[in-house]
């Protein structure tokens, strides 16, 4: 009690006495009320309770991203290393900190040092994702009139910026990709330790890249003397046992919060693959063979759209025909309308009753079927529903209100949900178990984008997942290409598309294409693919390499 | 506040600042602003300077407010708890001190005497590395000395006006408002002073120890070690503030009798 401050209101009786004698300065009655309410709600009812909830409901923070937070708000004192593996979310993690921060009027001057490429994309995700107003620093602005400033390192540092901002008092500072700093004789570490801080986060994938030396300047600039000396530190540590590791592991716990891929995956629920081979049924085999040996007559692009559309359902394959055939004078009208006639006969497809006969088995058990087609979509569920089972349809264009509808339906009146669009949709399906990949994506990570839509955090019983896939067709060959042989993508998956963009491959699925359409034989395409998945490989060691550097220990 | 109080706390806030207020749909309502409401929030200082400038009649805006989180037509300013909209709302009505002056209405024939109390609602601020708030409403009898905790509560149960009713007339306060504030003051300080104030002492415990690291850290008294001390002591420091939101003078007949409690 004795040690603290006790700062009472002196201002407020002058205030009252001038104001009943001047009315004008009177609130009304009403606004009154308004006014205590809104206090009301915007007090900080607790020393740790996240308030910045009330105010995101757009974003959905995973659970070790809300952990992060808190850990750094109400455990760290508002100092930390957040060094979650590339693309768990650290700029999330870290724009909620300072949302809170803000919200509780702790921060009001903040300054964010990044790279300069990523000062643009700093000040978007703080404005459209926290609604934090923060500004990217531009020539002229006077520092001091910034709140919440964003700017690239390389140009805080310099003279005269390098002044400006040493002497503002800052309640935050944020340092992202702060293995920069890890050089004690660099001007970005003397820089960023003579900034004035209160709170301070270092954002960083890679804390330790080569020696010891790093995490202790590192360290240092938050909490100096958590480590001890330098050469006390290097002594204690340096080429030492693990017993030694593990001290200096609950040391850097203190300060640092580290995620990664493994620590997060669920462990405890399975996923079950399976893939169901059937077979045409004779009629629609025939038309199969037929499309394919209209090899001399077809382009092969055309070719390979027909078959795997019939792959997936006679309305999906009629409706290619269709569209092909609405281009005036199409050179292969004659086989086009001739197909169209034959498909128009075929019965039921195989797939649509094996979908049937698992939906069956399972009871009453929910089913997410997901297909590449919209026709088949509508096939599916109007087959469905002649035999009595309920589904509803959901496509990837869906606008907010619509999409939470069509899942509100799914999860409490209909036992399937048939959906065209892979992933990443915001959409959360963890009360299903059930999965069917009625037909494959040439991109093998649309398949884990898929599943990503039931195994996910909340899931809490084993996940199944099915394939359905047609012998002797082209089905056969990307199931055994793509699918069983090259495991690469259960590896990698979320950094793929980085690599992708490294190799200068925009677009995997074209990529597949292509290489099946422009080869003359089954080995050249499985040579060709076998090149592309190598070389992705290749790439996904080295990347991970730069990313993660020698492994922590 | 959930969706629908802030839909309704932003239309009475509009109200209460003489903005006509018209629903479009369930979803969406549209707020007409007076000149001096358009300067307050729309953020248009080169409009209204140019305006007095030309000498001609600006003006106002209208603005379309949905509560739906996604609305795809871009003229409608989504509103939620969070949105920037309500942020500066609550901003402008918290920003400064309120003070109000109000009578309890009355329908009486028969002389009616109302008695003054003063309402004081403030805010103590338990601040270190966190911060916590805590909102009291007093209100105290300026002629018999009695206090009332929730004040604001209680007084939100009886039909409040901005004149007096007729036949009603106002007793004298016994108390200055100076005495009475300190009287009131005088509990809060009693209150703070019988709590155990863990987080002070975790906050002083803190403190110490992020001391004895930097000792461990800088092996000589250097300027640097110095600033770091005072920039830590700065951080760690416990404080107590005491913040008055709003307040005033309130007249209410003999009738008001909430029972204390604390």
């Amino acid at each position: 009690m004795n040690h603290i401050q006790i700062v009472k209101d002196t201002t407020f009786l002058p205030q009252l006495q001038n104001s009943l004698t001047n009315t004008y300065a009177l609130s009304s009655w009403d606004a009154f009320n308004l006014s205590y309410e809104a206090e009301l709600t915007t007090m900080n009812h607790s020393f740790d309770e996240l308030k910045s909830l009330a105010h995101l409901p757009q974003i959905e923070f995973l659970p070790y991203q809300l952990d992060a937070a808190k850990r750094v708000l109400f455990k760290m004192d508002g100092r930390a290393i957040l060094a979650d593996e590339v693309g768990l979310g650290k700029t999330i993690e870290a724009g909620l900190v300072l949302k809170e921060y803000i919200i509780r009027g702790l921060v009001k001057k903040a300054i964010i040092l990044v790279p300069s490429s990523l000062v643009s994309q700093w000040v978007e995700e703080l404005q459209t994702k926290f609604n934090i107003n923060a500004i990217a620093y531009r020539k002229n602005y006077r520092w001091e009139d910034i709140d919440v400033v964003v700017c690239s390192l390389d140009m805080a540092k310099k003279s005269p910026h390098h002044e400006d901002i040493t002497n503002i008092p800052y309640d935050f500072l944020l340092v992202d990709e702060a293995h920069r700093l890890k050089n004690i004789k660099t001007l970005n570490n003397s820089f960023v330790r003579s900034i004035q801080k209160k709170y301070c986060l270092f954002l960083t994938a890679t804390p330790i890249q080569n020696s010891l030396s790093e995490i202790y300047h590192l360290v240092s600039i938050l909490r100096p003397g958590l480590l001890g000396s330098y050469d006390a530190f290097i002594q204690a540590f340096e080429d030492k046992e693990d017993e030694q590791k593990s001290i200096l592991n609950q040391l850097v716990q203190q300060v640092i919060i580290r995620n990664t891929r493994k620590d997060i995956q669920q462990t405890t629920i399975k996923r079950h693959v399976e893939t169901q081979w059937i077979e045409f049924t004779t009629e629609e085999q025939d038309v199969y063979d037929r499309i394919d040996n209209l090899a001399s007559h077809l382009p092969p692009f055309t070719k390979l759209t027909l078959l795997r559309a019939l792959c997936s359902s006679r309305e999906a394959c009629f409706l290619s025909i269709e569209k092909m055939l609405k281009q005036q004078d199409h050179p292969y009208k004659k086989e086009l309308v001739e197909i169209a006639d034959e498909i128009s006969v075929l019965p039921h497809h195989a797939k649509a009753k094996k979908a049937m006969k698992y939906i069956s088995s399972i009871g009453d058990e929910k089913v997410i079927i997901f297909t590449e087609y919209r026709a088949t979509q509508f096939y599916l569920q109007w087959y469905l529903q002649q035999h009595g089972i309920t589904s509803v349809p959901f496509r990837g264009g869906f606008k907010g209100t619509k999409k939470d509808w069509m899942k509100q339906l799914f999860e409490h009146h209909a036992q399937v949900l048939i959906t065209t669009a892979a992933g990443g949709e915001g959409i959360n399906l963890q009360f299903c178990h059930h999965l069917i990949n009625y037909d494959l994506p040439w991109n093998p990570m649309k398949i884990e984008q898929r599943i990503g839509r039931i195994h996910r955090y909340g899931q809490e019983n084993d996940v199944h997942i099915t394939h359905i896939a047609l012998k002797n067709t082209l089905e056969d060959r990307l199931m055994h290409i793509l699918y069983d042989k090259v495991h690469l993508f259960e590896r990698v998956i979320g950094r793929v598309d980085d690599i992708l963009s490294i190799l200068e491959i925009p677009n995997i699925d074209q990529e597949i294409q292509t290489i099946l359409k422009d080869s003359d034989s089954e080995s050249e395409v499985k040579q060709k693919l076998h090149q592309l998945t190598s070389i992705i490989e290749q790439e996904t060691i080295q990347s991970e390499d730069q990313h993660y550097g020698r492994s922590e220990s | 506040m959930d969706v629908q109080r802030v839909k309704q706390f932003t239309k009475m806030y509009f109200n209460t600042n003489h903005c006509h207020v018209n629903d479009i749909n369930n979803d969406v309502f549209e707020v007409h602003l007076t000149e001096e409401m358009d300067k307050k929030i729309m953020n248009r200082p080169f409009y209204w300077h140019y305006v007095e400038a030309t000498q001609s009649k600006g003006e106002p805006k209208t603005l379309l407010l949905g509560t739906h989180a996604q609305n795809d037509n871009k003229d409608i300013e989504p509103l939620y708890y969070g949105s920037t909209r309500f942020q500066q709302i609550l901003k402008d009505l918290t920003k400064d001190v309120s003070f109000i002056q109000a009578f309890e209405s009355v329908e009486t024939n028969k002389k009616q005497a109302l008695y003054p109390w003063l309402l004081v609602n403030i805010k103590i601020s338990y601040e270190s590395i966190q911060i916590k708030d805590e909102v009291f409403s007093l209100g105290l009898n300026l002629i018999t000395g009695k206090i009332v905790v929730h004040m604001m509560e209680h007084l939100q149960q009886i039909p409040m006006h901005a004149t007096i009713s007729d036949f009603c007339y106002l007793l004298t306060p016994m108390i200055t408002y100076e005495s009475g504030f300190k009287r009131l003051e005088h509990i809060l300080d009693v209150y703070i002073e019988e709590q155990s104030h863990d987080w002070a002492v975790q906050s002083m415990e803190a403190m110490e120890n992020e001391l004895e690291l930097l000792d461990t850290f800088y092996a000589t008294e250097t300027k640097e070690k110095q600033r770091e001390e005072g920039a830590i002591k700065e951080r760690y420091k416990p404080t107590i503030t005491f913040n008055v939101l709003s307040g005033g003078v309130i007249y209410v007949t003999n009738a008001f009798q909430p029972k204390k409690e604390k």
